[in-house]
């Protein structure tokens, strides 16, 4: 092969616009006609881009949902991370917490699709050792403090997120769907006014 | 499918990309032995839920008709992908 060549298929590998798109095009495909319904062939169809292209940067379709993965987390953490320090008081961090969350999913609706497939699929266990601890050490480490300083009641891990974030996440599946549970034309809003009413409801309940 | 695990963003590589008809796991072990003969391949994958069941190389200045030749004399189909 001549050098030019070679130089070409170097920069092809550097292309960032390229796979920019080929990742956006992929998790709207997943989001849209799920894992099973996104072939290398129809996301090198959707992107413009030969399926050659595609296999430049991802080893397989695997690869593929898994690169995607560790980017919708790393995104959704870095939004979750937002202005919170776990050496924070309760009430103060979790609220932080809930309106990162909820300002994370309402404006990446993709993004929060794509992480509850993830979870719900067998691609989960295995990806998730390959996640950065970073996040679930500071999620840890709030709690912890929180239970020394007796700011929150020690449960199983379960039970504290349920009570903690499961109806925030209710809420916003709620408000993304625009349905509540009264059906009628009027649409679920979720304002400050009921994400407060509903924060102060789980901070007594995990009062000890 | 691959045969060891480099550190990805440490290298620059080239990666060659094929059309085959590798399907079985005997296949691949076949190639796996043709392709271990080759010190300037650092790392291949067969995707074979693709229906161009793909073989992918990361490797140091190989031609790719070296690796069609190689397939094509073990039986094997093998058509370099356009870009």
């Amino acid at each position: 092969m001549n050098i030019h060549l070679y130089l070409s298929r170097i920069m092809r590998t550097r292309d960032e616009n390229k796979e920019l798109t080929i990742r956006e095009k992929a998790l709207e495909m997943a989001v849209r006609d799920g894992f099973d319904g996104l072939s290398m062939q129809k996301l090198a169809r959707a992107a413009g881009v030969s399926p050659a292209t595609i296999y430049i940067y991802f080893k397989d379709r695997d690869d593929l949902i898994l690169q995607l993965w560790l980017q919708e987390v790393k995104k959704m953490v870095d939004a979750t991370l937002e202005g919170f320090d776990p050496s924070m008081h309760f009430e103060e961090g979790l609220k932080i917490q809930w309106l990162n969350r909820a300002r994370f999913c309402l404006q990446n609706p993709k993004s929060m699709h794509f992480l509850e497939q993830v979870k719900f699929s067998p691609y989960h266990e295995a990806f998730f050792k390959k996640m950065d601890n970073t996040f679930l050490k500071a999620m840890s480490d709030f709690v912890h403090h929180a239970i020394i300083r007796k700011e929150v009641v020690k449960l199983p891990v379960e039970v504290y997120w349920s009570i903690a974030f499961a109806p925030l996440y209710q809420l916003v599946k709620m408000h993304m769907s625009g349905r509540g549970l009264r059906g009628g034309p009027e649409k679920f809003v979720l304002d400050d006014k009921i994400m407060n009413q509903t924060l102060k409801l789980v901070l007594k309940a995990l009062k000890p | 499918m691959e045969n060891n695990s480099h550190a990805y963003d440490a290298l620059i590589f080239e990666v060659l990309v094929f059309k085959t008809n590798v399907s079985s796991d005997k296949d691949v072990e076949t190639i796996g032995q043709l392709l271990a003969a080759e010190s300037n391949i650092t790392r291949w994958n067969v995707d074979r839920d693709d229906i161009d069941k793909v073989l992918r190389i990361e490797c140091d200045k190989i031609k790719p008709d070296t690796v069609v030749n190689l397939l094509h004399d073990a039986g094997f189909e093998c058509r370099e992908l356009p870009d």
